[in-house]
């Protein structure tokens, strides 16, 4: 396989996204990506999909989450959209300040950020498109 | 996810096994809520096992920090794998937290 294209459409409960992830991971197997790699695609997409589930669609059954994924040996691209009202990505605070630091929420996005190569949001937030480069 | 208590005087070493995530978090959460019953207020928490954390997990700990702190209590975190110990590099939340190499190590410190 020298590369993976699939798009998922996802209507579930924020628990079940953990073992809906390790399934994806598995079909991207053959194309041999390294642990950390995968460590960095499984972080960004779970914590992609809870916002959009939890945030997005404000837990809402009847909307739907789409993750679509196009891997090749040399970028994983990911775009994970919602059905929600969006958000404004540009004002979300750093969890890493000091006075962001006991908070219990806030870091999805930020992990995101640091663990793939390019992140950007499109259509106010609704849609997110990830990438990670393969070493 | 695997949840094993281990004496040690006054401290509580709470070993876990596998992976914190969302769906994993609030089984923690139920575990830590039982040291707060019993009024523990030493906790080590070994990480030797376990390969994965997520934000829910790291909120379930800061929870159980933040508890802790209340009733002058105290949380040391140990044998975090690299990438584990990683996230909490990333979110700087290894300011907030006591990480020691061992959970001997993290025991001593009391």
């Amino acid at each position: 396989m020298n590369s993976f294209q699939k798009t998922y459409t996802l209507n579930l409960p924020v628990e079940q996204i953990p073992s809906y992830v390790k399934h994806i991971l598995e079909e991207l197997g053959p194309l041999d990506l390294d642990g950390d790699t995968l460590f960095a695609i499984r972080l960004s997409v779970e914590e992609a999909l809870t916002n959009a589930i939890k945030h997005g669609n404000k837990m809402d059954v009847t909307k739907k989450v789409f993750l679509h994924i196009d891997a090749t040996f040399e970028k994983v691209e990911i775009e994970v959209v919602d059905e929600g009202e969006g958000f404004d990505y540009q004002r979300i605070s750093p969890p890493t300040k000091k006075e962001n630091l006991q908070k219990t929420s806030g870091r999805g996005i930020f992990l995101i950020k640091n663990y793939m190569d390019k992140v950007e949001f499109f259509d106010g937030g609704r849609r997110m498109k990830m990438i990670k480069y393969v070493k | 996810m695997k949840i094993t208590e281990q004496k040690h005087g006054e401290i509580i070493i709470c070993a876990l096994e596998g992976e914190i995530d969302i769906n994993t978090s609030p089984e923690l959460r139920k575990a830590f809520d039982g040291f707060t019953r019993r009024a523990i207020k030493k906790i080590v928490i070994d990480f030797s096992k376990v390969s994965y954390i997520d934000s829910s997990g790291l909120a379930t700990l800061i929870e159980l920090l933040q508890r802790l702190k209340k009733i002058g209590g105290h949380l040391r975190l140990s044998s975090l794998s690299q990438k584990v110990r990683n996230v909490f590099e990333v979110t700087k939340l290894d300011k907030l937290f006591e990480i020691f190499d061992t959970h001997e190590d993290a025991i001593k410190d009391f």
